[in-house]
């Protein structure tokens, strides 16, 4: 086989995923900001309009601006699927979520029904371009592999949770009212952690595990079933036949499975994205867990630790540990590119050069005390708890952008040096 | 004809993808490097095009997931013994 569908020329330009990374540390230090100012009473009330803008900009500012800049560079650079007009469609979404995520925030906590009706818009924009970009690419593409068919059914999952998220959102926004909508915040927000963003880390996980983290690959028999049965799970919950054993059993599975192929990983060499994604699968099997225990056990802040744990525990530093194996590897390649394209002989940094794992150290402790410190919070409130929480979270997210500016300045300081090479 | 063979089987990104390129800076005519990988390395194949070279890719075996063969694009003696391989 002559694979040859993969064009550099093609592969969008390294400014494009990293508008996306750049950006949504920002949103969580804003979130930090919001829950500085606001204290302990922050997680009193899940339906208060303060804890709608705290979740969703860590849901949109930071998950999904990570996610579809991770979609739109690795897409082609590591399955060769091949986006058309990347440039132009990703400055759309990308300056389509970061003004509407903002909108949405300001007018919840502002109770602006302004902003969150312009906010529809823009979030109506970015969602379903990127939607529809991603959707083209990948059912464009040839290739077959239980990666891709995990990535298509998360892109499914996308639509459905920005579809209700609209809905929700003009009912709100407009004063509507419907019978039971909070049977549709349920579905919006199921298909959007357990749909959209699991199936996506799942299937992300089948590639960069055994690609940064030198495991064996996950077994066939598993990545080949694992996304379509979840998938399964979720239409069935859809339809009001709620399979929440199974679900936590089929969720446990991956955690574990995750767990064992880097425990009998092929080198043992230390790393930090190892680190992250193994608290990682701890923090998805507590809350899996602890989402068993609602069957016995009820308190007032129960939801509110729930979500918590999940994106706290287990999507946020999985997304973060990713981001520290995939910028790396994206400026080490953008320049190895470039420098193939100029056959010039500049000294390249290797990956471990790029985000210096002392800094990374210090982000991945400074970020689990945070979430202790929130935890904390939710379960016995107290305003230093809060502060204490809020304070970390902003120095961890800071430094994760610090981290991040780093490796763009490396990417431009030599770039600028082998385009240098060649210029008169 | 010799087959250079390289295993980057177990080296963590970005070696595997800096050892090939390496290796072919040195790659005689009449020769072919021979690749054992674990994965499908796709950001490689837009180099090689770059840098005048033709390559195979084969799946063969759980413990040799990906190899490929990479010879010269001019080389028409590397190319007939790899294409009857």
């Amino acid at each position: 086989m002559n694979t040859t569908q993969l064009s550099l020329q093609q592969t969008p330009s390294l400014h494009i995923p990293l508008r996306f990374f750049l950006t949504a540390p920002l949103f969580a230090i804003l979130a930090m900001v919001l829950l500085f100012l606001k204290g302990e009473t922050l997680f009193s009330n899940r339906w208060s309009m303060d804890f709608l803008a705290f979740t969703h900009l860590f849901t949109i500012g930071v998950m999904l601006q990570i996610m579809s800049g991770a979609l739109l560079q690795l897409l082609p650079v590591l399955f060769g699927v091949i986006l058309t007009r990347v440039t132009l469609w990703s400055s759309l979404i990308h300056g389509s979520l970061t003004l509407g995520t903002f909108l949405l925030a300001i007018g919840w906590v502002l109770d602006l029904k302004i902003a969150l009706q312009i906010s529809w818009l823009f979030l109506l924009l970015g969602g379903f371009t990127l939607i529809s970009i991603v959707t083209l690419s990948l059912f464009k593409s040839p290739n077959q592999n239980p990666i891709l068919t995990s990535v298509r059914l998360a892109v499914i999952a996308l639509f459905i949770t920005i579809g209700l998220g609209l809905l929700l959102l003009v009912l709100f926004a407009w004063n509507i009212t419907i019978y039971n909508p909070i049977f549709l915040t349920h579905l919006h927000l199921n298909w959007g952690l357990l749909g959209w963003t699991l199936l996506l880390v799942v299937g992300i996980a089948y590639q960069v595990v055994p690609m940064f983290q030198i495991t064996p690959p996950y077994s066939n028999s598993f990545s080949r079933r694992f996304s379509p049965f979840l998938f399964g799970i979720l239409v069935f919950y859809t339809l009001g036949i709620p399979l929440e054993l199974v679900l936590v059993l089929l969720v446990i599975s991956f955690a574990i499975i995750t767990l064992h192929i880097q425990h009998k990983r092929l080198r043992k060499l230390p790393d930090m994205t190892l680190n992250f994604w193994r608290v990682a699968m701890i923090g998805l099997i507590i809350s899996a867990l602890f989402y068993l225990t609602g069957f016995v056990w009820a308190f007032p802040q129960r939801e509110i630790l729930q979500g918590i744990l999940f994106v706290g525990g287990f999507i946020l530093p999985v997304i973060q540990g990713m981001l520290y194996k995939i910028v790396p590897f994206l400026v080490w390649l953008h320049l190895t590119n470039l420098q193939t394209d100029f056959a010039q002989k500049v000294k390249i940094p290797n990956m471990k050069q790029i985000i210096i794992d002392k800094w990374q150290r210090w982000h991945f402790w400074l970020y689990f005390s945070a979430y202790i410190m929130t935890v904390i919070t939710v379960v016995s409130p107290h305003e230093y708890f809060s502060f204490l929480a809020a304070f970390l979270g902003m120095i961890a997210f800071g430094l994760l952008e610090y981290n991040l500016l780093k490796a763009t300045q490396i990417y431009l300081t030599f770039r600028q040096r082998i385009l240098s090479t060649v210029r008169p | 004809m010799p087959l250079i063979q390289i295993d980057v089987r177990f080296l963590e990104p970005c070696k595997p993808l800096e050892q090939v390129l390496a290796a072919l800076q040195t790659l005689p005519t009449g020769d072919c490097l021979h690749v054992l990988h674990r994965l499908e390395p796709f950001p490689l194949y837009e180099m090689l095009k770059q840098q005048g070279f033709k390559w195979i890719t084969r799946s063969i075996s759980p413990e040799i997931p990906i190899e490929l063969f990479i010879w010269k694009e001019n080389d028409s003696i590397a190319e007939q013994i790899i294409l009857t391989l």
